[in-house]
């Protein structure tokens, strides 16, 4: 049977999905509800369901957020809107499965039917181009393995990322760290270059938890945290390193 | 043949004039032809001098000929403001000048069709010098002209007034007070959902929209309500939002009840209300209460509509008021009704706006409490 997860901050939308979906035939089986982004995050990872259906239109992450922060390998994903037209031409251009609201049983049944018959591995490559069209933007939060749940940490409260032994860990304002998806070169590319530094190979360090810049050997740097952790500067990085925190201090 | 058409029409016009009507404008008419006609006489007696003394024969015969000048003058131009008004219609300023090259060429005409015809009645004794005849011309000309100018120019600017004037009527249409068509698709999107999982909702949402659009088609021949006619609205379009977002939905509306009978106009409060929902509630994960609190100011009611959400990004109204979003339809047509004596004001987390009212708060409720 397929498993399914219905992400919607309405709850008569969602209700009326998961009714839905008990009708189809073969029928698709609801193993959760999510009422926002970060809610579903967690649950996707959790529950690993074969299809999700997401809405877009959401407080907090919408649906093409969550989409970032799904770690691979995705669900198979339905996107449901009700009228936005920015989102309706990015399905047509990636060739996505999407759903209109008030969603019709007819246009659902189609959906799976294709799902089914594997027809559509176009709308899997679909969301990949998506995601990596995507990647241009800057991320707003970033998604971490907190034991077995995904949890969704927003920018402010990560105090610096680093890489070790190949596992990426968000070290957090709680004291806590945790380990994350995305690689380094990623989380350089998609972090804001006004709050994030790479600082070193190994390390990426918010702009704003640095208090000292301190010469080390050989032209090389540390940067001192509010905690006093201390974090190093490549030789190559002095330059932007000194760039971003006088900026940041002529500001 | 345009010009008989013309006068066509105004005796078809008259038909529907009484008698009485008919009369009183010959009479009027008939007057302005004999005044112009002793003022062009008597100016022309006075003017082509040559008497020693007061020569009332002289002066009579002035007068005569100015009357007819005057009658002549004044029936071809008439025929000839007709036929304009017909066929050069004054919209632009060229228009206006059309007008004003067309009647001085009737008045030319005119002038020298009254001349042949003073020539025909009377021996040429009298228009004996082509002085008199400038004269005559002269004073005919320019009194024509000034005459008629300042009418088409009145006319002309007076169309203008018009046409100002039916824009700002399209333009208060505009600002017509509605129910915006996205909260409708919302509210079918969500009966949609609920009439398989829960009909009875389904049909109470149903109901609470067709109150609310009864409501909002009634504000179009009824612009002043109660403030409490707009707390119920406002508390109709909420039960239609709580039954799409529950519990996320919290509302706390906070209105004493001596308020409630100020008279405003319709549709405010909801917009507000709806703005609410729409940009608190919207990008609140979780629950988010919207509060609609009224207040007595010493310069009227304050209503505030404010939310537990993150807030306005900006705090410029500029970003925040552009065309077409429901708060601005709101300001401006406060705007409109009471130009600087209400006001729309941002606030961090909701909107207030101060209303002023007309009669004292308490004196009826007292008058209603002796009853």
């Amino acid at each position: 049977m397929i498993r399914a997860i219905i992400v919607d901050d309405e709850p008569p939308a969602r209700e009326r999905l998961q009714a839905l979906l008990a009708e189809v035939d073969p029928p698709v089986e609801v193993v959760a509800q999510a009422e926002s982004g970060a809610a579903a995050l967690p649950l996707i990872h959790e529950l690993k369901p074969d299809l999700l259906f997401l809405d877009i239109r959401m407080p907090g992450l919408d649906g093409f957020d969550v989409v970032d922060l799904l770690p691979a390998p995705r669900p198979h994903i339905v996107f449901v809107t009700a009228y936005d037209q920015h989102a309706i031409r990015a399905f047509e251009v990636h060739a996505l499965d999407y759903l209109l609201k008030p969603v019709r049983l007819s246009r659902l049944t189609q959906t799976l039917s294709r799902l089914a018959n594997r027809e559509n591995r176009g709308a899997r490559e679909g969301v990949e181009e998506l995601v990596r069209e995507r990647g241009s933007q800057p991320l707003a939060r970033l998604t971490v393995h907190a034991g077995r749940k995904l949890r969704v940490v927003p920018l402010d409260e990560i105090r610096w990322i680093e890489s070790r032994d190949k596992i990426v860990l968000a070290h957090l304002e709680d004291g806590a760290s945790h380990p994350t998806d995305f690689t380094l070169d990623e989380l350089e590319e998609r972090l804001d270059p006004s709050r994030f530094l790479r600082t070193h190979r190994s390390c990426i360090v918010n702009i704003s938890a640095i208090r000292e810049l301190i010469p080390w050997f050989a032209g090389t740097y540390v940067v001192k945290l509010d905690g006093g952790t201390q974090l190093p500067v490549a030789r190559r990085r002095v330059r932007d390193v000194k760039e971003s925190l006088g900026k940041r201090t002529a500001r | 043949m345009p010009f008989l058409s013309c006068t066509y029409d105004r005796i078809e016009s008259m038909k529907s004039m009484t008698p009485k009507e008919i009369g009183l404008k010959a009479l009027r008419l008939a007057g302005m032809i004999s005044l112009v006609g002793v003022i062009t006489g008597v100016i022309v007696y006075l003017i082509i001098g040559g008497r020693d003394r007061f020569e009332p024969f002289d002066l009579f015969m002035s007068v005569v000929i100015g009357t007819i000048y005057s009658a002549t003058m004044w029936g071809v131009q008439d025929m000839a403001g007709a036929f304009l008004e017909r066929h050069i219609p004054l919209v632009t300023k060229w228009s206006v000048a059309a007008r004003m090259v067309i009647h001085s060429i009737a008045i030319v005409f005119s002038f020298l069709l009254a001349t042949a015809l003073i020539d025909l009645i009377f021996d040429p004794w009298f228009i004996n010098s082509s002085g008199t005849m400038i004269v005559i011309a002269f004073v005919a000309f320019s009194m024509s002209l000034i005459g008629n100018g300042l009418n088409y120019l009145d006319a002309f600017y007076k169309r203008i007034r018009e046409a100002e004037r039916s824009a700002l009527g399209a333009e208060l249409g505009a600002l017509r007070a509605r129910i915006n068509p996205h909260f409708l698709f919302n509210s079918l999107n969500s009966i949609a959902a609920l009439i398989r999982t829960r009909p009875q909702e389904a049909e109470a949402v149903t109901e609470a929209l067709a109150d609310l659009f009864r409501y909002s088609l009634r504000a179009s021949e009824q612009p002043d309500v109660s403030l409490a006619d707009e707390i119920e609205a406002a508390e109709l379009y909420l039960q239609i939002e709580r039954a799409r977002f529950r519990d996320r939905l919290q509302v706390t509306i906070d209105v004493p009840g001596h308020l409630q009978r100020i008279k405003m106009p319709s549709l405010i409060v909801q917009p507000l209300v709806e703005n609410a929902v729409k940009h608190g509630l919207g990008r609140t994960e979780g629950r988010c209460e919207v509060v609609i609190q009224g207040r007595e100011t010493t310069e009227g009611l304050s209503l505030t509509v404010t939310d537990t959400g993150p807030g306005f990004d900006s705090a410029d109204p500029e970003t925040i008021f552009v065309r077409g979003h429901g708060l601005a339809n709101v300001r401006d047509r406060l705007r409109h009704q009471f130009g600087e004596a209400a006001s729309l004001k941002l606030m961090k987390n909701g909107v207030e706006i101060l209303l002023p009212v007309a009669e004292s708060l308490h004196a009826p409720a007292a008058r209603r409490e002796m009853a």
